[in-house]
């Protein structure tokens, strides 16, 4: 208790000389907490409280001299503040606007509050969660690009005939009527080696096409429908941390006809002369393909990448084996890179991707199996299928920063970003011009963890107008996942 | 050209009328405003009546968060009258009323809320240090039977009961992190008890495997959702992911079941409705608003309305309610899961730090961003006194109560802190009982250090001349400012009174007179007084110039302090 201890003191000094003496105290510093001499004027003795009567009640002897026991005159019981008469004026009418609001608001509260806990919402929890099976349930939706408004549902279970295998299977319809169901197993056989299978099968009844080439006009926009099946299998084996080889063999079906979609206008009707339409269409292409492909990963596939590379080889002989006689190499490279920039979780993602078509048989490769800017990760400004040929090069940059974290910057969290990409379908390298490259640009907000990623919102412009996405698909993911994954592998990428 | 000139006129008088009605209906002057009364001061609510026990309350986590978050925010903004006294806060006006349960010297009564401790009285380390119960945790000289084991979460954790029939909650540190929030929670509780708030008896308990024992129809809840008895087995591994000293003990934290019959959090904002004694908006309660305060300083962040509890009580004979607060794991810069630098500094859901990085294009960096944990101190958090602004604290969700602190409001409780020696803070974070001293000396040099920035953070909106009491013709009062050396140099101080009436007019001014004390000698205006109360109005300069008022209030027949404005 630093105090004078002489209590007259300060009233003698003040009575006899008319100016008050100055205590002295050792006071510690505020800096240091330790202690450090000085002399200011401080607090006079007003009581000597101990602790055993305070600490009961709350009364005793304390800094504002006795402070008695609970009695008649000084206790009260608390009412709510009167509110003053110019707030009653206002507040009154307050009420009655903000009554419908409060009123919803209250009313999602009580919803939320009564469903979290009733049977409904465990029962769809429990399928969300790991219960009773080994099973974890992803529902996911993706509005924009072609597809229209979708909703998918996906399961992973994690016990397939011993507990390091896996099954998936998914399942997604959109407004556009676009279908995709998938079913992969995944034979994990020890840390390096696996041997994913899957069937994948995928409708489109309005499938886009605009012509063949990187001058095919936006006014030729054309609709077909689009059917394609895939059932599969390979290998993987990786070497290290972050090498891999995948070897794949796949049956392939795809099947063009008119679309079903009387909004737009057909392919017969924009290409009305037969010789002007593209070589597959109306029939079925059917055939077999083996790939071969090296991976080099020095960042994670997933969530945020901040440093480090990814490169990836692949090349593939598709043969048909109906009897169109349809024979072609596909000859992939990718290399992606990403540059932290300053402080955390900023970086700058670069990307080029090259694909080539090599037709290595006496007729025509099919235009369904041609590559083209589907899958919206490529030319993100531009309409799904909106170039087709038989090579394409994309180059993209993506500026990427951390907008919202959930808890820890390494959890759950919104990323923003802003992309550019460059592109161009060619049928010859000697095609690839700077001035052909399709440019298109925009930005988007990504639902991430480093663990995971959620979805996306993005928004591409080019030339040709803005294109919104809604989408639960990673861009720049150095390895998207394969068949196992339901990954679409027409064209083979 | 008249025609514009008259409108214009028109115009700045209705802005004038707007800006003096705000000025005028959110001047703050005293603490309660009411006429004065030769009374004793009210130091107790009468909160305890016998009351049927309330319904037990179980606010849904994610409508709190989305209420807390958005709904309560926007509701505030778009009330009227708030932003009326918004504006009035350009004239030294409060942005919300009062609070409602401060006494006519602007301190809160004791209640069932709060009860006052170290901010009135004087306490030794050693007692503030022992916390509400024995500081000592469950008895060890028996073996704790596990009676409940909690299986989900980060942690895993077990009810137990000691030989004393005692019922205690074991909860383990995050496995990242051992000893941070078992400290943090202990070392928190401890203060905020001697603040005055109602906690839990939380202690730091060392134990072997040996020490559990499992009672015999002890239930546990399996993944999948089935249950069934718990066995020895289940209690190892339960215990697997724990962190163990090298000689083999366990470390955790006790927190000792309340008395009573628990009903449900307390809503930050609203009162219980089957309470009778609870009569005063939450957000309006002083120490609720302080508790901000408080939080800012503790960096308890975590301060939604779960981490409450009230409890039904039975005490001479009455059965009413007591608030507590509980669960202070999270604090002092860890969470439940471990040290995490947002918290603290954004709500979980900040459209400004948001907007704010969009906007910028993600150049806005945030300082939480590249904030540190100190250097080799494993056991602490992100807890630091540089850079620390006790403004720019934010709790994970916004608390309408703190939405609703006053200057006056933060200034009470930081004279509260301000009252914790640094012997206080010594002696309460040792029992956090650190394994690394260097930990300990630590965290009591950032608290030390921290609740000096936030007294004088605070002191400097709102003159630290306090505690005034009246002895023989001699007013005295305490300046806390000159404690602890929170301010250089040394203050002058100046004082003048006059005669006033119920109504707290006062006329009859004295000249202003200059001291180096804190006191006022009044006998000869006392004697000479023409009018029931004497205004005793205090100043202090530190070298910037007077500072705002604090005025004390006498009453002339008794001869005791009645009132005070700030």
């Amino acid at each position: 208790m630093r105090t004078c201890k002489h209590r007259l003191l300060p009233v003698l000094a003040t009575l006899l000389a008319g100016t008050a003496p100055v205590c002295s105290a050792e006071l510690p510093s505020a800096a240091s907490g330790s202690s450090q001499p000085q002399t200011v004027a401080v607090d006079p003795p007003t009581g000597e409280a101990r602790a055993d009567t305070a600490i009961a009640g709350g009364f005793g002897t304390g800094r504002w001299g006795e402070i008695p026991p609970p009695g008649k005159r000084n206790t009260i019981l608390n009412n709510n503040i009167r509110r003053p008469l110019w707030e009653n004026v206002i507040y009154y009418p307050y009420q009655v606007v903000a009554a419908p609001f409060r009123f919803l608001t209250r009313g999602g509260s009580w919803a939320v509050a009564n469903l979290s806990g009733s049977p409904f919402m465990r029962t769809l929890k429990s399928l969300g969660t790991a219960s009773f099976l080994p099973i974890k349930a992803r529902w996911g939706v993706s509005a924009g690009g072609d597809d229209g408004y979708g909703l998918s549902f996906t399961t992973d279970s994690y016990h397939v005939f011993r507990p390091e295998h896996r099954l998936k299977v998914g399942l997604r319809y959109t407004t556009r009527d676009n279908t995709k169901a998938t079913l992969g197993i995944l034979f994990n056989a020890g840390h390096k080696h696996s041997f994913p299978f899957g069937i994948v099968f995928r409708h489109q009844p309005d499938a886009r096409y605009y012509g063949l080439g990187w001058d095919a006009p936006a006014s030729q926009e054309s609709r077909y429908t689009n059917e394609t099946l895939q059932v599969g299998g390979g290998y993987r084996r990786e070497f290290g941390a972050s090498l891999a080889v995948k070897i794949l063999g796949l049956y392939s079906e795809a099947e063009t006809e008119a679309s079903e979609d009387d909004d737009h206008p057909l392919l017969e009707t924009v290409f009305p002369a037969p010789s002007d339409r593209p070589y597959g269409y109306g029939e079925r292409s059917t055939g077999v393909s083996l790939r071969l492909a090296l991976e080099r990963r020095g960042t994670p596939d997933r969530g945020r990448p901040q440093c480090g590379s990814g490169q990836r080889l692949a090349a593939s002989y598709f043969s048909a084996t109906d009897d169109s006689d349809v024979a072609f190499w596909t000859y992939r490279a990718e290399l992606q890179q990403f540059v932290p920039l300053w402080h955390t979780r900023r970086a700058l993602a670069l990307r080029g991707v090259f694909t080539r078509l090599r037709n290595d048989g006496a007729a025509p490769i099919p235009f369904q199996r041609l590559l083209h800017n589907d899958e919206p990760d490529l030319l993100r400004g531009h309409l799904d299928q909106r170039f087709r040929d038989e090579g394409l090069l994309v180059l993209s940059a993506e500026y990427r920063f951390p907008v919202w974290n959930y808890q820890g910057i390494d959890e759950l969290g919104l990323d923003a970003y802003l992309f550019y990409d460059w592109g161009q379908v060619f049928a010859h390298g000697d095609q690839i011009a700077l001035e052909r490259l399709a440019a298109s640009y925009g930005g988007g907000l990504r639902l991430i963890t480093t663990a995971n990623f959620i979805g996306r919102f993005e928004i591409g412009h080019s030339d040709e107008g803005t294109v919104f996405r809604l989408r639960a698909d990673q861009v720049f993911q150095y390895a998207k996942g394969g068949l196992y994954d339901g990954r679409s592998q027409i064209p083979l990428r | 050209m008249g025609a514009v000139r008259f409108r214009c006129a028109r115009h700045l008088r209705c802005v004038a009328v707007v800006l003096l009605f705000a000025s005028r209906s959110t001047a703050p002057a005293s603490a309660t405003g009411a006429d004065l009364v030769d009374a004793p001061v009210i130091w107790h609510a009468d909160d305890r009546h016998d009351i049927p026990e309330p319904a037990e309350r179980e606010p849904n986590l994610y409508v709190d968060m989305v209420e807390s978050s958005f709904f309560g925010p926007v509701g505030r903004t778009l009330y009227l009258p708030r932003q009326i006294r918004n504006l009035g806060t350009l004239f030294g006006g409060d942005h919300v009323p009062p609070a409602g349960n401060v006494n006519s010297l602007d301190e809160v009564p004791n209640s069932t809320w709060f009860t006052n401790r170290i901010g009135l009285f004087r306490f030794s380390p050693e007692e503030v240090a022992l916390g509400p119960g024995d500081g000592e945790g469950p008895d060890r000289s028996q073996a704790w039977t596990i009676v409940r084991a909690k299986t989900e979460g980060v942690t895993p954790g077990f009810t137990i009961r000691d030989a004393r029939d005692e019922l205690y909650l074991i909860k383990f540190d995050p496995p990242c992190c051992p000893s941070v929030a078992s400290a943090a929670g202990v070392i928190s509780g401890r203060i905020l008890h001697a603040a005055g708030y109602n906690v839990p008896d939380d202690a730091v308990v060392h134990f072997r495997r040996e020490q559990l024992a499992l009672a015999e129809d002890v239930t546990l809840r399996l993944p999948d959702g089935h249950t069934r008895t718990m066995t020895e087995t289940d209690v190892d591994r339960l215990l697997e992911p724990v962190f163990r000293l090298p000689d083999g003990r366990y470390r955790a934290i006790a927190s000792k079941f309340l008395s009573g019959t628990p009903i449900g959090p307390f809503d930050y904002q609203h009162t219980r409705r089957d309470d009778p004694n609870d009569r005063l908006r939450h957000e309006d309660r002083r120490e609720l608003r302080g508790l901000r305060t408080f939080a800012a300083w503790l960096f308890h962040f975590d301060t939604k309305q779960g981490n409450s509890l009230d409890m039904y009580v039975e005490e001479d004979g009455k059965r009413f309610v007591r608030h507590y607060l509980i669960d202070f794991a999270s604090t002092l810069g860890t969470g439940a899961s471990g040290p995490v630098s947002r918290f603290n500094h954004e709500y979980t859901v900040s459209l400004a730090g948001v907007g704010a990085r969009l906007l910028t294009l993600g150049l806005h960096e945030p300082d939480w961003r590249t904030i540190q944990r100190p250097a080799d101190l494993a056991e602490v958090g992100y807890f630091a006194s540089e850079p620390y602004d006790p403004r720019e604290f934010r709790p994970l969700i916004p608390n309408p109560a703190f939405a609703n602190r006053t200057d006056r409001d933060g200034y009470w409780a930081a004279k509260i802190i301000a009252a914790f020696d640094d012997e206080h803070i010594a002696a309460i974070v040792r029992q956090g009982k650190y394994r690394d001293a260097e930990a300990t000396a630590y965290v009591t040099r950032v608290l030390c250090q921290r609740r000096d920035i936030l007294a004088r953070t605070y002191f400097d909106r709102v003159p630290p001349l306090d505690f005034f009491t009246h002895e023989d013709g001699i007013v005295n009062y305490h300046d806390l400012g000159a404690r602890r050396g929170i301010y250089p140099g040394t203050p002058r101080y100046r004082y003048r009174y006059a005669g006033c009436g119920p109504d707290r007019h006062a006329s009859g001014w004295s000249e202003w007179r200059e001291t180096a004390m804190t006191q006022v000698e009044i006998r000869t205006a006392r004697a000479a007084a023409a009018k029931p109360y004497l205004v005793v109005e205090c100043q202090v300069d530190r070298g910037d110039g007077w500072s705002r008022s604090v005025s004390a209030y006498l009453a002339v027949a008794s001869g005791r302090i009645i009132a005070i404005d700030r």
